[in-house]
């Protein structure tokens, strides 16, 4: 492996990479070939690989693979990359005495928080936001039971989650997610569910989706659902309508739009029906503080409509954050002004150039930034794995060129200062076996643990 | 049956081209470019991350023209092939997702194929 055609007499860099989610495991799967460093991930889960385990969905395992080839690194360069889980960057570590120990950081944590609906109503019982019911779904430990006693659902947004969230309850409600890594508990209750109508919302017009293709298509194709676009998008649909010259990728995704505009009534006694132009005014609580109404504009008409639900979903997309003490950018430029919700902006990571964070001249350590915290909570895994190949080849041609005066200490032995119980790679490995063994007595994939307490309730750090 | 079990075990060269890098390396017919990739062991971290499941677009290449022209014809994509290629940065009318192409007898002995890489250029995007 090219590794070891590294220079013998250098110091070999020490690496920390915050976060195990795609951008962190695919720059830590370029660096082991690339560089001949020392690589120490944390993750503030108990457990690994961010949003392949908790976001993607539970009928999409194949996406979950590229785990395969993450865990594989750690077999493969075992002296090499260390996992720490259940250590949080910023509270467990701060972001400084990582830069005290390391030669580079690569942050790329994500970007988990998820904008705010901020319409008049928005605290009822029930009005919950995508990443948390993808996370409910998902098995995070401590995620709140959606209540799914009520016939009818809101979903708002026009993005992939939003979908995500309708097909999982289609799906779960006709018993189809069986053999998926839902948790039992959990997927008896979406069994049990009464919802038989989901509405998903949209506030512009069908040929501003974000949905992409393959998901759009998956909800048609829900077996027992007739899932079907407002006789009134007709219009809008109709190809001379659709902006000219535009990309093959849009064309066929206005094109099955068109496909799936209801024709006749509806046949299926499930319906889930997608709306546009429907701004959100209000949400209607009963008397028990439950939502009970969503109350729209809708733009097309000027009228007012109220949509009855049991159960409001909004996604409405994902918000940057900085890390405390990670160089921030809080002026809002041209290009950031169109791209983020004003409202919640908190800034971005201060960056020099694409893959390097600006850090004071004075600060020897090198700060790179990759994946959703970097470049924007947009995209999927291909463009995280694209940007991470990217940053892993700068990080290790600018490693190359300085000569390291000393060997870094890492935080390992801050951490078992500090008894900070984490989770280590053979650690994670016994509870994804665990995970397998638990599921194949149920006959899932796996069987997902909600609360790690048995892993990390010893006394001294687990190994 | 002989002349089959000849050509399966025909070996050929397969030149990965990605920005101003070439990664090469040899696969059998019948072998896909993803089989090719993961078998050599090329420097094309990522690639193929679902593992041929046709589930993540990382296994994305373009083919020349000819290459295109013969798979198009023998082997055309499907929809969900093709639904994926819509999430592919810097997609072309030649792209196909590398784990659906098979190194095929009538290929020539080197067959070369283009990886798309974030450039800078994407900084603005
Ligand atoms: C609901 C949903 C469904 C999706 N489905 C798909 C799909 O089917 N196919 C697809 O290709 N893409 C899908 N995506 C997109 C994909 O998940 C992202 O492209 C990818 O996960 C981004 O990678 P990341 O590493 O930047 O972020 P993440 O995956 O979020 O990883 C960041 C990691 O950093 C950790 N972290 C955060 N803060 C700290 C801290 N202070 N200290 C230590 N660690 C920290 C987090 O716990 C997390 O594990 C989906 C996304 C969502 C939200
Ligand atoms: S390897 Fe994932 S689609 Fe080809």
């Amino acid at each position: 492996q090219n590794a070891r055609t590294f220079s013998n007499h250098k110091i070999a860099p020490r690496i920390a990479v915050v976060g195990s989610g795609p951008a962190g495991m695919f720059t830590c799967t370029s660096l082991l070939r690339k560089s001949p460093a020392h690589i120490d991930v944390f993750e503030y889960s108990p457990v690994p690989y961010g949003l392949v385990r908790y976001g993607v969905a539970p009928d999409h395992q194949e996406v979950k693979n590229c785990i395969n080839g993450f865990d594989k690194l750690f077999v493969n360069h075992s002296d090499r990359i260390k996992l720490f889980c259940n250590v949080k960057v910023g509270q467990d570590v701060a972001f400084d005495e990582l830069v005290s120990n390391y030669d580079a950081i690569v942050l790329a944590y994500g970007s988990y928080r998820q904008r705010k609906l901020q319409t008049p109503g928005d605290k009822s019982t029930n009005v919950v936001s995508g990443s948390d019911f993808v996370a409910w779904y998902n098995g995070v430990p401590n995620s709140k039971a959606p209540l799914l006693d009520n016939s009818e659902a809101v979903i708002i947004g026009n993005g992939n989650v939003a979908l995500d969230c309708a097909r999982i309850i289609s799906l779960g409600v006709l018993g189809k997610l069986n053999e998926t890594d839902v948790p039992l508990e959990r997927l008896k209750l979406l069994e049990n569910a009464a919802i038989n109508r989901i509405k998903i919302v949209g506030r512009r017009g069908p040929l501003d989706v974000s949905f992409t293709i393959k998901e759009l298509r998956e909800q048609f194709r829900v077996e027992g659902w007739q899932s079907y676009i407002e006789a009134a998008a007709r219009e809008e649909l109709e190809p001379e309508k659709w902006p000219a010259g535009i990309e093959r990728k849009h064309q066929r995704l206005f094109e099955l739009l068109r496909k799936h505009v209801l024709g006749s009534g509806p046949t299926d006694d499930k319906q889930c029906e997608f709306l546009f132009r429907r701004v959100s005014k209000e949400i209607k609580a009963d008397e028990n503080g439950r939502v009970k109404e969503l109350i729209v504009e809708n733009t097309r008409t000027k009228q007012r409509e109220a949509f009855p639900c049991g159960l409001l979903i909004y996604c409405l997309g994902y918000e940057s954050m900085v890390l405390d003490g990670v160089p921030k950018n809080d002026k809002v430029t041209c290009i950031l002004r169109k791209r983020v919700n004003m409202s919640c902006f908190e800034g971005t990571i201060a960056m020099s150039d694409y893959w390097r964070v600006s850090m004071p001249s004075a600060c020897s350590t090198r700060v790179y930034a990759t994946g959703w915290c970097a470049h924007g909570p947009q995209g999927v895994i291909v463009q995280t794995q694209q940007q991470s190949a990217a940053v892993a080849e700068t990080i290790s041609t600018d490693l190359e060129q300085i000569q390291l005066q000393e060997q870094k200490p890492g935080v390992a032995d801050l951490l078992k200062s500090r008894s900070v119980r984490y989770i280590s790679w053979e650690k994670w490995k016994q509870i994804d076996e665990a995970e397998k063994e638990r599921g194949k007595l149920q006959g899932k994939v796996r069987e997902k643990f909600t609360a790690f307490d048995q892993f990390v309730s010893d006394k001294s750090p687990v190994n | 049956r002989r002349q089959f079990a000849d050509s399966a075990s025909q070996t050929k060269t397969v030149k990965f081209i990605s920005g101003n890098k070439e990664f090469i390396g040899k696969g059998k017919v019948g072998d896909t470019l993803l089989d090719v990739v993961v078998n050599n062991d090329l420097d094309l971290d990522g690639f193929g991350a679902c593992e041929g499941t046709l589930a993540c677009c990382t296994c994305h290449v373009i083919l020349n023209e000819k290459h295109f022209e013969r798979e198009d014809r023998t082997n055309p994509a499907g929809e969900e092939e093709l639904d994926l290629l819509d999430l592919a940065p810097e997609v072309s009318d030649r792209s196909r997702l590398g784990c659906q192409i098979k190194i095929m007898e009538d290929d020539p002995e080197v067959i070369e194929v283009r990886v798309p890489s974030v450039t800078k250029d994407q900084r603005s995007a």
